[in-house]
């Protein structure tokens, strides 16, 4: 039952559908295969932000913001380890990508927030699940885009020229091919419910939370690996600061230290500045004692959350009782069971540091990246959210171009192969900036189909 | 004040059954490859211990698991709110859902110093196979004071050896005052919801064992395992919820048939 098409892509996530909306409106036929009975993917698990900039909701927030501040926000998040040519292709394309998903249906909401890597406040916040519904129902209202769940690729299949022309694909125990005459698009995710392949990468996580689609095992990189595909970002898998350690049902991070808290370890110290990448933090937080911490902060911090934006969500955590409570410091002390008089001395300490406007400890200066005045911790009850790192996605994969055709290891384009969203290495280097991954999704699909149907 | 918490668990259904190394599924009943957790009773009255611990730091706790005893991840989770004793009594597999045999050796597994506790809390069923009716004949046995559906206990101020336990009444909660030492059956709702366990006690708790307590066979078993094994597939869902009419019996076999694999299709 061998299928014929014009693009085939695998999987069926935010990148998929924005890669097979893009090729089917240029007049491709497309096929998606999502291994999975269920599309969505780790896009749709997620906190629903995307980093744009430029765009009507934040001037209407009177936040200037542009492209030019992005592509140094995404620079600097990165430590300067990433592709200076992806970000400028993320950069060059996000704002027409904006306007896209909104012409498309896809509802923004209206408040704008600071999150991980952002000078200005840059979050643009949407309903994932619902994102991704959006645009696989558009793309199927094209009548050019067949999508098939229950299906894997199990291999890339290429011509006598070296040219990926479709895939192996299995259904059950029905093995088929599914030739695409355009080629492949990888958009099949990362890899972190593939603990073996985690730990070849980043050892020190092996313990840490694990969250992401099931799908996300890495079978798009191996494939692309057994025809020679190079890879970027591997060492810079990195969790995510702020997910509750033992809590099972909220799934999402939460940053508290974006709107002024502390993070402590068990000792009661402070161990990092806390306005950095969260992936940074994260990193940092995995290295204490019982690979966890507490985001301290007092009741105007918490009255400072946005309810609407998932990791700063602050009273909702409380109501869900993941946020610790009590009227003294010492309290909040003995509930988490840290040194009463190490805690008191150390937001004693980082009061004083706010005052003074110096942190001689970890040299912290506003509340993320270049945004916000710090804030005293005075004003009780006080608060402390347990935190860890958990592995939301690995951000780390595929070499790719500008025009998103893999790169193999010798740096030529593998003919036909082309990849988009999470499996894509390169973007982020040393860190991450909140919402350029489920952005790259957007936007790296739409690059992809472009470049795949202009051959 | 030394509070004794009896838990039992109840089935996991979100964690596999794993087949038994023996490869014999009968070997599974009452063994460590049942995959346990806490029911939400278990973790009310648990979390009241805590709360009472909170408010009286010389206050400590003794928990006696039975069912799920030999599930390591179930003993860590209760061991994971820093309990001064977890305690595993697992009963032979013949004396589980059997308030007779715990009442003649839970009472001894909960005593500290060969002294009983001021104060024994346990669900309002304890385990899959109570109906209810567990913490009523164990109070009877044991004779103590006993509340049944309490939903918070304090040490009352002022009166000493006293506690005070909060109920659902008719119209509006009622407060009951027993003498220590006392026993309550616990009912869930929002304010003994169980915390989260500390990062910190979760790891400690990895690194705990469990000693279980293996009371000496009173009698020789009146029933054994003879069979055992999982359906093929599960019935669940594949037909519209109704109520099973006829009698007992009736309703007993035509729940077996549709729970049997292969046999379910024969009723609507």
């Amino acid at each position: 039952m061998d299928l014929n098409t014009d693009l085939v892509i695998v999987g069926g996530g935010l990148a998929g559908f924005c890669a097979a909306l893009e090729a089917a409106c240029a007049g491709h036929q497309v096929i998606i295969l999502e291994k999975l009975a269920e599309t969505g993917g780790s896009s749709a698990m997620s906190g629903g932000c995307l980093a744009f900039a430029g765009t009507d909701l934040q001037a209407a927030d009177n936040i200037e913001d542009s492209s030019e501040l992005l592509y140094k926000d995404l620079r600097e998040v990165g430590l300067f380890e990433n592709d200076d040519e992806l970000v400028r292709a993320y950069v060059d394309h996000q704002l027409e990508t904006y306007q896209w998903l909104k012409r498309a249906g896809v509802q923004f909401g209206a408040h704008i927030e600071a999150s991980s890597g952002q000078s200005v406040p840059r979050v643009h916040n949407v309903d994932p699940a619902d994102m991704v519904r959006i645009l696989a129902a558009k793309a199927k209202q094209t009548g050019k885009v067949q999508l098939l769940t229950g299906v894997a690729a199990q291999r890339l299949v290429q011509d006598d020229a070296g040219r990926v022309n479709g895939v192996i694909a299995l259904k059950g125990a029905d093995s088929f091919k599914v030739a695409g005459r355009l080629g492949v698009i990888l958009a099949s995710g990362g890899f972190n419910q593939n603990a073996e392949l985690v730990h070849r990468y980043a050892p020190q996580y092996d313990h840490a939370v694990f969250i992401g689609g099931a799908g996300n095992v890495g079978d798009g990189l191996k494939m692309a690996w057994k025809l020679g595909a190079d890879v970027r970002d591997m060492i810079y898998i990195k969790g995510t600061f702020g997910k509750h350690p033992t809590d099972e049902t909220n799934h999402h991070s939460c940053l508290a230290v974006y709107k002024g808290a502390i993070a402590v370890n068990q000792d009661g110290k402070r161990f990092v500045n806390e306005s950095i990448s969260y992936k940074l933090l994260g990193d940092a937080c995995i290295a204490q004692p019982y690979g966890a911490a507490y985001q301290i902060l007092d009741r105007r911090i918490l009255e400072s959350g946005d309810n609407l934006t998932r990791i700063l969500d602050l009273e909702r955590r409380l109501e869900e009782g993941l946020m610790l409570e009590a009227d003294t410091l010492e309290q909040l002390a003995a509930q988490i069971e840290i040194p009463a008089e190490a805690l008191v001395r150390t937001v004693s300490d980082y009061n004083s540091y706010v005052d003074a406007g110096h942190d001689p400890d970890f040299g912290r200066k506003r509340l993320v990246h270049e945004f916000g005045e710090l804030v005293r911790i005075e004003q009780p009850p006080f608060y402390a959210y347990p935190s860890t790192a958990a592995v939301f996605g690995t951000y780390c994969g595929l070499r790719v171009d500008a025009a998103m055709r893999v790169i193999d290891v010798f740096g030529d384009p593998l003919p036909g192969l082309y990849a988009a969203g999470e499996i894509v290495g390169g973007l982020h280097g040393g860190a991450y900036m909140t919402g350029s991954a489920l952005g790259k999704a957007a936007i790296f699909g739409r690059i992809a189909a472009r470049t795949a149907g202009s051959i | 004040m030394h509070i004794a918490v009896l838990i039992a668990g109840v089935a996991d259904t979100k964690r596999p059954l794993e087949r038994p190394k023996s490869g014999n599924w009968k070997d599974s009943v009452g063994e460590q490859a049942t995959p346990f957790k806490l029911s939400p009773f278990d973790e009310a009255a648990l979390e009241i211990a805590l709360k009472l611990r909170d408010r009286d730091s010389n206050a400590n706790i003794t928990v006696v698991v039975t069912d799920g005893a030999r599930d390591l991840a179930l003993m860590r989770s209760v061991a994971s709110f820093r309990i001064s004793a977890v305690l595993g009594l697992p009963p032979p597999p013949q004396h589980r859902g059997d308030p007779a045999w715990l009442a003649r050796h839970a009472l001894r597994a909960m005593e500290q110093n060969g002294k009983a506790p001021d104060l024994i809390l346990m669900g309002r069923e304890h385990g899959d196979l109570d109906d209810g009716m567990a913490a009523a004949y164990l109070a009877d046995s044991w004779q103590l004071p006993f509340i049944g559906l309490a939903l918070d206990v304090h040490i009352q101020e002022g009166a000493n050896g006293c506690l005070s336990f909060r109920r659902s009444g008719i119209g509006s909660d009622e407060s009951i005052t027993l003498p220590m030492p006392a026993f309550a059956s616990v009912s869930n709702d929002k304010s003994n919801r169980l915390r989260h366990p500390l990062m910190k006690n979760v790891m400690l708790a990895k690194q705990q064992s469990f000693p279980l307590i293996a009371p000496q066979a009173d009698e020789t078993p009146s029933m054994k395992v003879t069979d055992a094994e999982p359906p093929a597939a599960s019935a669940r869902g594949t037909r519209e919820c109704r109520i099973l009419q006829g009698s007992l019996e009736e309703q007993a076999l035509e729940l077996a048939a549709y729970l049997k694999p292969g046999e379910n299709t024969a009723h609507p």
